[in-house]
């Protein structure tokens, strides 16, 4: 029942962007928002710039390249006659041939990025600050059509803007319809607190003697980015708001997480650990959740709206559908993140790669890119189609239930994991700390505390 | 019949029955560049241009990069906006570094897993194989294949193999009452799991050592049987030492090929769980282009350094031994 997306659907979706744009738009954006009751206020352009711009995108399917390209070869010419975007896939473990292609001096000009992936290119000041130009050419009713976190997710604290919003993806419980009817376990709604959800894992998990066979859930607090959320959840913070040296993700509240996590990963074996999402070749990150989730090993997943990655993996296999993340002791902190579009500092034609830019993160192309990836939308004016946009791509997610999806990216207060000072250096220290808690389970969550100890150290050292 | 020259007697350089000795004719002076090489000094030159595309490839992407690694070792840089001449301090660091500590012992246990395991199981193909079978080109076919399978693929494939939870060799294990353990996922097997898939691919020694083992003179074994030695007698006092050349080749490059051990730990564990197969490759390369966006590439070349070093030792000591343990028939060895 997968229709993939083609050029021909794609594109038809980009066409829609003229209307939307303008007349057709202005319908649906009133629709959508409150603030969005008048027309979207574009930013100043200059469709003039000239020259090739080479944009390096991680794609999402097999498709995305040759669909980017036409997309950009017809609907982009349109606005841009003289500029020519080529587009370029990220091979696989980019990071090598970027930092290389940096090095010599021939880097892509633009390159899609998020937070963690762009912090080392930034600090290597390979990234261009797109503050000053953001500044230049958006008002404040241009920038109203971004949901305002979305923005500073682009932001780092120092003030450089290293990105402008791509696509924002939202943390949300995926689960597997049969398996939860075969149960006995009713279908995972707002309602659902850190009891509700405990109790639900463990009656999906399956075991044989004392292997587990199926996993009752997927909830990777082994990641430090998860984590932090996790600690939020449970009413802790992992860095101090006013200090971000010290690092308090081993307070009570941090601990009492972690132990509810490690319970269900070590002592129950009723969540994945990456050692099993790893074995047979697989990623411990969203690939190897969603090849098992796929394959009806793992009953629920805790992972990103990725929605037509999920629809193309399972196919027919079963029922699928989303539900808002089940609230910690204290509630729920939703993780939001925005990749977004960079530019590379050394770009022989700065003006024409931020022209693409400004493209990219707009309307028109915003609607082409939830027809071709179902991911949501950095832009309000955009939200009110996404359903339909996504259900005529894909027919089974009609009933999958992405409303939850809009939802929380409007009322959810979704956001990005606070920053450390030395963010990257932090992060590597405590997923260190983390394994040896969840994935060899010989530590207790004591722990934290020395491995607190240890991060504040290193970003004051 | 046509003419075939000028009787010898006849000719004017010939004088009472002896050839006179004269200048000879030097003909037509040439041109210095036309000037004809030796046959020796011709051949070598065309030796030279048949080798120069690996020599200039050694050069430039083996010895020049390593010369330049070692420069690089020096400093503290990420070839972008961080350039500082630090002199030893990579090194310095290394000492204090627990994780490039456990790096050394995982790939020391590695080695010292692999090694010898893979020696014996060579061998023992090898011995077999060299009976005389009906299917022995088969077998030695069979045997061989996983050698010519890239180290990606295999490790893929054994990732499967040894699946915790639906893997060939837990279900195997699983008929016979036995409840396998987490064979990646786990500190105490990770390293084991990676020894047995290495394994696998051990088709290349037992070839050599097949034709090492077809090599031996057969008269040399009847005499022995002549003697009146056994089979077992046979194969320690004959067929083992006139073996030991083949079994020091493979050995060293065991060992080197061991120490340098990569794409398994990189494809199937990342390095853990806790670092358990942190390889000194896998670390090296962690530092120089890690998920975390180290670039520190000084500190991952020192590291690549200490590795040679450690690589070069111990060849070093085994070509030392050689003396000891290695029988050169005919005492040919340099």
């Amino acid at each position: 029942m997968t229709r993939p997306v083609n050029r021909r659907s794609f594109l038809a979706a980009g066409a829609g962007l003229a209307a939307a744009a303008t007349v057709g738009g202005r319908t649906a954006f009133a629709q959508g928002t409150p603030e969005a009751a008048g027309a979207v206020v574009p930013p100043t352009t200059d469709t003039s710039v000239s020259g090739r711009i080479r944009y390096q995108i991680v794609p999402s399917g097999p498709n995305d390249v040759n669909v980017l390209q036409e997309f950009f070869d017809t609907t982009f010419r349109e606005t841009y006659a003289d500029l020519e975007v080529v587009v370029e896939p990220a091979p696989s473990g980019s990071g090598d041939p970027l930092l290389a292609s940096m090095v010599a001096g021939d880097a892509p000009d633009i390159i899609d990025t998020w937070t963690s992936r762009a912090t080392p290119y930034i600090d290597a000041d390979q990234i261009l600050d797109l503050k000053p130009l953001v500044d230049r050419d958006f008002s404040a009713d241009a920038l109203a059509d971004f949901f305002p976190w979305v923005l500073d997710a682009q932001t780092l604290e120092s003030g450089l803007q290293w990105g402008m919003p791509r696509y924002v993806n939202i943390i949300v419980l995926w689960y597997n319809r049969s398996m939860l009817e075969d149960a006995g376990v009713a279908e995972p709604d707002d309602s659902w607190n850190q009891d509700t959800y405990r109790d639900a894992v463990l009656a999906l998990t399956q075991k044989q003697g004392d292997r587990t066979r199926v996993y009752g859930g997927h909830i990777p607090a082994f990641a430090y980015n998860r984590f932090s959320h996790k600690v939020e959840q449970w009413g802790g913070r992992v860095v101090d708001p006013e200090d971000n040296t010290l690092a308090t993700f081993d307070s009570a509240e941090g601990q009492a997480a972690a132990e509810w996590h490690r319970q269900l990963m070590v002592d129950e074996q009723a969540i994945t650990d990456p050692q099993f999402l790893t074995t047979g070749g697989g990623t411990a990150g969203v690939a190897g959740a969603l090849a098992n989730f796929g394959a009806a090993r793992i009953a629920t997943v805790e992972e990103g709206f990725y929605p037509f990655a999920y629809a193309d993996a399972i196919g027919e296999n079963f029922p699928f559908a989303v539900a808002p993340p089940p609230a910690g002791l204290a509630g729920r902190s939703i993780s939001g993140s925005a990749d977004g579009f960079s530019i590379w500092a050394g770009t022989p034609n700065q003006d024409a790669a931020w022209e693409v830019v400004k493209y990219a993160s707009g309307p028109d192309f915003q609607r082409a890119l939830v027809g071709l990836t179902g991911y949501l939308p950095v832009r309000r004016s955009v939200l009110p189609d996404y359903l339909q946009i996504v259900s005529e791509s894909r027919p089974q997610l009609a009933e999958a239930n992405l409303q939850v999806g809009i939802d929380l990216l409007e009322n959810g207060d979704p956001h990005e994991r606070p920053l450390f000072a030395k963010d990257a250096e932090a992060e590597q220290l405590i997923d260190a700390g983390l394994e040896r808690i969840f994935v060899v389970g010989d530590t207790p969550v004591d722990y934290l505390v020395e491995l607190a100890a240890q991060v504040t150290e290193a970003m004051r050292a | 019949m046509g003419h075939l020259g000028t009787p010898f007697t006849a000719s004017p350089l010939v004088k009472g029955g002896r050839v006179a000795k004269t200048t000879p004719y030097p003909g037509p002076e040439e041109p210095r560049s036309r000037r004809r090489l030796s046959q020796r000094a011709n051949e070598e030159l065309w030796a030279y241009i048949f080798i120069s595309p690996w020599l200039i490839g050694f050069v430039i992407f083996t010895a020049g990069a390593m010369t330049y690694s070692l420069g690089v070792s020096f400093w503290e840089t990420n070839f972008l906006n961080r350039n500082e001449f630090v002199g030893l301090a990579n090194y310095e660091r290394m000492i204090d570094d627990e994780l490039f500590w456990k790096s050394v012992r995982v790939t020391f246990l590695y080695t010292g897993l692999t090694v010898p395991l893979s020696t014996m199981l060579a061998l023992g193909i090898a011995l077999l194989l060299n009976q005389k079978l009906k299917l022995s080109s088969f077998l030695r076919t069979i045997y061989y294949l996983p050698a010519l399978v890239s180290g990606v693929a295999v490790a893929l494939v054994w990732g499967w193999v040894l699946d915790e939870t639906d893997g060939l060799l837990n279900n195997l294990l699983l008929l016979v009452g036995v409840n396998g353990p987490r064979w990646l996922g786990s500190e105490e097997w990770a390293v084991p799991s990676l020894v047995l898939i290495s394994l696998w691919g051990t088709g290349t020694n037992m070839l050599l050592y097949l034709a090492g083992l077809q090599g031996i003179p057969t008269e040399l074994k009847e005499a022995a049987r002549i003697d009146g030695a056994g089979p077992f007698r046979t194969f320690f006092n004959v067929t083992v030492p006139l073996l030991t050349p083949t079994i020091f080749f493979n050995v060293v490059l065991n060992v080197i090929g061991s120490f340098q051990v990569f794409d398994q730990a990189f494809v199937l564990t990342g390095g853990g769980p806790n670092n358990a197969t942190l390889t000194m490759v896998k670390y090296l390369y962690q530092r120089g282009f890690g998920e975390y966006g180290e670039f520190e590439f000084g500190y991952a070349s020192a590291i690549a350094w200490a590795l040679f070093a450690i690589i070069f030792s111990f060849t070093i000591i085994l070509i030392r031994s050689q003396s000891r343990w290695v029988h050169y028939e005919g005492g040919l060895r340099q």
